[in-house]
């Protein structure tokens, strides 16, 4: 079958028009996953503690111990030779400094700086 | 059997059972091997350690040395300690600790064999000092036990002392980086009567200069670890007594030479090898010479 010119156009127009549209959807969509992927970055919280008193593996432990027990607590690390803790935790948990604290000090610890930053 | 050989073997059983559990309990925290530890962490306070400790008593001696012993008198003594720490807050801790021993006296060909559960120890321990720094920490606890006679007193040998006794001790150490320095002493400062007999009070003191051999740098926990000990171990008893009358033959001055490895596979297993080599021996009387002391352990940590 053959086409008339008018009717080639029509087709070219149609098909730039479909790729138009599928490209601003691609973006948008492309856009909304990134702010989506922001949001759950922004609402995770890296907190360092300085610790001072651990010397030994079964130390550590006991510190292991005090904070695997949370359900919030990931990716939970222990740098013995600079005496940080480490972990994340969902940046609305309700986590204070004072419970970090006190669950330092009931591993038998002494508990020094601590700080948070978003990641 | 003479009185003199029943007072012999029966001191030296006694000696045999303090020395191998006088301080037993305190050791469930961690390193060092022998030497009691002020640090009481982890756990959650609750551990289990598994321990064999052989003891040969092989040749007898008096104040100047080994003699000869025309009955070739030999004692052999294992125990299997089970020890369960609890901390009630970070800083005081409860134990206990009941041991499963087996002794054995051979003598002019004859051997005589007792096993059974031995004394349990209760003990109670609390953390008077801790100043913290990066990698470093200092310590001092002090104790207080008692040991209840559960074993068989009367079993030939003996698996337990007979005497309810009283325990008080302190406990210090010092750890920074690779190296730790411990010392401890406990005084068995009354034991009661028992059939009129009173077994003479001990000191039991301590010191352990600990490596960490691996490792050369530690990183980030979990790392598996081997760790080097020279420890000193010294006991000194008095002199037991029957009624007003001092029991000759008993009481003697010890101190051992121990060297020791451990190695730490996991967050929460290790085994260590101690073997203690006697360097003084100053004993009243005659009485049963120490040979070597060897000790396998196991401390797993349950939960």
């Amino acid at each position: 079958m053959l086409l008339n010119n008018s009717d080639v156009t029509k087709k070219i127009k149609l098909f730039y028009c479909y790729t138009v549209a599928l490209l601003m959807l691609g973006g948008l969509s492309l856009s909304v996953s990134e702010t989506s992927a922001a949001q759950t970055v922004d609402e995770i919280q890296k907190v360092e503690v300085r610790v001072d008193g651990m010397s030994c593996m079964f130390c550590a432990y006991s510190l292991e111990k005090k904070f695997s027990g949370f359900e919030f607590v990931e990716k939970l690390e222990i740098n013995v030779k600079e005496g940080i803790l480490s972990f994340r935790i969902p940046s609305d948990t309700e986590f204070s400094d004072e419970d970090i604290e006190e669950r330092v000090r009931d591993a038998g610890f002494t508990p020094r700086e601590i700080s948070r930053e978003k990641v | 059997m003479k009185p003199f050989t029943i007072t012999v073997l029966l001191s030296a059983g006694f000696s045999c059972l303090m020395l191998l559990s006088i301080s037993q309990p305190a050791k469930a925290q961690g390193p060092p091997i022998l030497t009691d530890t002020p640090i009481m962490l982890g756990l959650e306070g609750r551990a289990m350690m598994f321990r064999t400790i052989h003891r040969a008593n092989l040749h007898l001696r008096d104040s100047d040395g080994r003699i000869s012993d025309p009955q070739d008198r030999q004692i052999r003594a294992s125990m299997l300690p089970l020890a369960l720490p609890y901390n009630i807050t970070p800083r005081f801790q409860v134990s206990a600790m009941l041991p499963l021993s087996q002794m054995t006296m051979d003598m002019a060909g004859n051997r005589n064999t007792s096993f059974g559960i031995g004394d349990l120890t209760l003990q109670a321990k609390q953390l008077l000092f801790q100043r913290d720094g990066l990698q470093r920490t200092f310590r001092v606890t002090g104790k207080l036990a008692a040991q209840l006679p559960s074993g068989n007193e009367n079993a030939d040998p003996p698996l337990g002392a007979g005497s309810y006794d009283a325990i008080a001790g302190v406990t210090a150490g010092w750890l920074q980086d690779r190296a730790g320095i411990y010392g401890d002493v406990s005084w068995a400062f009354f034991r009661s009567d028992f059939n009129g007999y009173r077994p003479g009070n001990i000191v039991d003191y301590n010191a352990a200069f600990g490596w960490r051999l691996l490792p050369a740098v530690y990183d980030t926990y979990p790392m598996k670890q081997v760790n080097l000990y020279l420890e000193l171990d010294g006991i000194y008893s008095g002199k037991n007594r029957l009624g007003d009358q001092i029991i000759e033959n008993t009481g003697a001055h010890r101190l051992f030479v121990a060297p020791g490895i451990q190695f730490i596979p996991s967050r929460t297993f290790l085994v260590e090898l101690s073997v203690q080599l006697p360097v003084y021996q100053q004993v009243k009387g005659i009485q049963p010479g120490t040979d070597y002391i060897v000790s396998t352990g196991v401390r797993w940590l349950l939960w």
